[in-house]
């Protein structure tokens, strides 16, 4: 996927900012502003990335880092720069989920997405067949499950982090990861694909 | 005290930070002495990778860039 996005806090120095705090570090000593895209990716992984609907994810995202570009002066003043990104960006998601707008084009828009995110594959591995069920998991879980899953997962964010992001108590969140990681697991008993058959092994039995 | 069954349905929850610390405590000291047990956390680290595999499908290349017009605008102020 090739995406362009209006975004960069970044107005001199050739050395990218590794991580949120190293931005600020930066800004405060006034040296080098660095930029957001080290958190470019995660804003892409956000939980509506994995529904199968990239072309609504890269909206949200673009979206999403746009406001964090209007909003770029706070970055000084903000302790937890990693779960600003991300309120910014949930709040986007679920701005966009309200748009009657898009709930009228959704079904069409979903299918064509769907179509142009999953082409069939001239050789698709049982463990390709293996992800997709499992992705199919992940996009049935209930939302904020998913919401909650995902932020841990691709965000790295702590629950204490999750907790604060969506407002609600830390304990909530632990019982949605667990119920989260309950539905997985079946998935993931369900579908595993056995060693014997992977392609590495396929490959060793028809050589041998 | 658990059995292994009940211990092994607990190593996800555990690769994930969602037990106590007691629980926790509990699970380890069993692991340190259970072959079995040592086994099925490999299976729940392998299960970890592929879930990680699946949350963060095809958006590997994303790549974000700055707006063209605030480029050139810095630079004329670093210029300047």
């Amino acid at each position: 996927v090739v995406f362009v996005i209006q975004v960069g806090y970044e107005a001199g120095g050739r050395e990218q900012a590794k991580h949120g705090e190293g931005i600020r570090q930066r800004c405060r000593r006034g040296t080098v502003t660095g930029s957001l895209q080290p958190h470019a990716g995660r804003i892409a992984e956000h939980p509506d990335a994995v529904r199968r609907q990239p072309r609504r994810c890269h909206d949200i995202a673009q979206e999403a880092f746009l406001k964090c570009w209007r909003h770029r002066e706070e970055v000084l003043r903000v302790e937890n720069l990693r779960a600003w990104i991300y309120r910014i960006a949930l709040n986007t998601a679920r701005d966009n989920r309200r748009n009657r707008w898009y709930q009228r084009r959704r079904p069409l828009e979903d299918a064509c997405d769907y179509a142009a995110a999953d082409p069939p594959q001239p050789c698709q591995t049982e463990q390709q067949e293996f992800l997709v069920h499992l992705r199919r998991a992940i996009a049935e879980l209930r939302k904020d499950e998913r919401e909650v899953f995902l932020l841990r997962q691709n965000a790295d964010l702590t629950y204490e982090e999750i907790a604060q992001l969506r407002g609600v108590p830390v304990g909530t969140v632990k019982t949605q990861m667990r119920s989260a990681l309950a539905k997985l697991r079946q998935a993931l008993q369900q579908f595993a694909p056995q060693p014997a058959h992977d392609c590495q092994s396929l490959k060793r039995d028809l050589l041998e | 005290m658990k059995n292994c069954t009940e211990y092994q349905q607990l190593l996800l929850e555990h690769l994930y930070g969602l037990l106590e610390e007691d629980q926790r405590r509990e699970l380890e000291a069993h692991l340190a002495d259970c072959p079995a047990c040592q086994s099925a956390q490999e299976r729940a680290y392998q299960e970890q990778r592929w879930l990680a595999q699946a949350a963060c499908w095809s958006f590997e290349d994303v790549r974000f860039e700055g707006p063209t017009s605030v480029r050139t605008g810095t630079a004329a102020n670093r210029g300047g």
